[in-house]
């Protein structure tokens, strides 16, 4: 499916906002759904899609073919957005990040509970044992890199690395068996 | 650290979300160049999160695709912001309207030049024809009149009133001759000096009318080119000769005999 997203992003490196349109379609949803869950709040993920694909579209030029396929770089883009926005807003609101424990995944606003709760449906994140899941939502949805995740868990590098590779193919194995 | 320990090391998925260092992504970029089970498992790797996504998507509300689209139409357009390269030998698109006005004002200057050069030679040829014209019309005013003068002439010599009274050369002048066309009833007197020889500067013939044996003034013959064409001559009423003397020029009051040279009688 993503073979074919290296014309489309091409395309919108030339300006073809029909291009653009088409990749929304496509990934849209997708790309919300994370934003969501790294924002935690359904306003803040609507301004964070817009300024994803406003990114999209202004830096598809630096898409590289050779580093990924198209929808990792999306998702990239709307994962680094929403993290900049959660933690911009954190200063802004003069706190602290909110701790990891306090930021697990599903905790949140009642109306994004429910949207999610609706994806959820679909989504095998809740079938990951708990301390995968943990670690899918620390490297995926708030972006923090492995030696971050050691720092604040307190688990050894060594295992944050091997955890997080454990998780990942947790989830590629239930995406086999839910298919 | 090999391809399997790289695998395993958890490394890739942490290359996949954008969270490895500098150094630590050139080196999962230099495996996945070179191995294909390092490509394999980023690609498996980037496929799960792919599905994942897609999976647990939540639609956003339906009016946010125009919102982004209208977003990305305010954006400048890409065209209007080319890559200029830093070369100073900047490549310009070919310009067909310019090359072409440059082409028609070349043509435009080439057709002016030619039609200067035509219009200089229609004006030198005008000039000559106006010349051309000004000379037949000269020579024509000319003709016109030496028809004139022959008509008047021929008409002289051929009047049935008038009478021809022939002058003889007398003297030395013997031999010379001329005639006088005279209608007596309007006295008028016309004469052809035919061939009297040239006379010097300061001197003139005069005619003379014998009118009951008296010399009458009959008037000087004109000199120069008119010399020997029919001319008109004073009125004489009455004569029974004429004589042609040589006078002073301007004529004299009374002839000199001795220089008479034509002699006739009526």
């Amino acid at each position: 499916m993503s073979a074919n997203d290296a014309p489309l992003i091409a395309a919108v490196q030339q300006g073809d906002q029909q291009a653009l349109a088409t990749l929304y379609d496509a990934y849209g949803a997708a790309l919300h759904g994370i934003i969501l869950r790294v924002v935690q709040n359904t306003d803040l993920a609507q301004e964070v899609l817009q300024d994803t694909f406003v990114k999209i579209w202004r830096n598809a030029a630096a898409y590289d073919p050779s580093k990924g396929r198209p929808f990792t770089w999306m998702m990239n883009i709307a994962r680094n957005t929403a993290i900049d926005m959660v933690r911009s807003a954190a200063v802004r609101h003069s706190t602290s990040i909110r701790s990891l424990d306090d930021h697990v995944y599903g905790v949140g606003h009642d109306d994004v509970r429910e949207k999610l709760d609706d994806a959820g449906v679909r989504d095998v994140v809740v079938h990951l044992k708990p301390e995968h899941r943990e670690l899918i939502d620390m490297a995926y949805y708030q972006g923090y890199s492995q030696q971050e995740i050691a720092d604040n868990t307190g688990l050894p590098l060594g295992t944050v690395k091997s955890r997080t590779r454990a998780a990942l193919l947790e989830l590629r194995s239930l995406l086999k068996d839910h298919r | 650290m090999n391809a399997d320990e790289l695998i395993r090391s958890g490394l890739l998925e942490a290359y996949v979300l954008g969270r490895t260092s500098p150094d630590e992504a050139r080196s999962v970029e230099r495996m996945r160049a070179s191995d294909a089970s390092v490509r394999g498992e980023l690609e498996a790797i980037e496929a799960a999160l792919e599905e994942h996504a897609l999976r647990s998507a939540v639609a956003p509300p339906p009016a946010m695709k125009a919102v982004i689209l209208g977003k990305i139409a305010q954006e400048p357009r890409k065209a209007d912001t080319p890559v200029i390269p830093i070369s100073s030998e900047q490549k310009r698109p070919f310009n067909w309207l310019a090359a072409a006005s440059i082409g028609g004002l070349v043509l435009s200057g080439l057709m002016n030049f030619l039609q200067y050069a035509e219009m200089r030679e229609v004006r030198t040829e005008l000039a000559r024809l106006e010349n051309d014209r000004s000379v037949l019309a000269e020579e024509l005013g000319v003709q016109r009149a030496s028809f004139q003068q022959s008509q008047e002439q021929l008409a002289v010599v051929m009047d049935p009133r008038r009478r021809t009274v022939w002058l003889n050369g007398v003297g030395n002048a013997l031999g010379a001759k001329a005639r006088i066309y005279w209608d007596k009833d309007a006295q008028a007197v016309h004469m052809d000096p035919m061939s009297l020889a040239e006379l010097p500067a300061g001197q003139q013939y005069q005619l003379w009318a014998l009118v009951d044996g008296k010399p009458v003034d009959a008037g000087v013959i004109a000199k120069g080119d008119t010399a020997y064409t029919l001319q008109r001559m004073k009125d004489v009423p009455n004569a029974q000769a004429f004589a042609v003397t040589i006078e002073q020029e301007g004529g004299s009051p009374t002839p000199t005999l001795t220089a008479m040279v034509l002699m006739g009688n009526v």
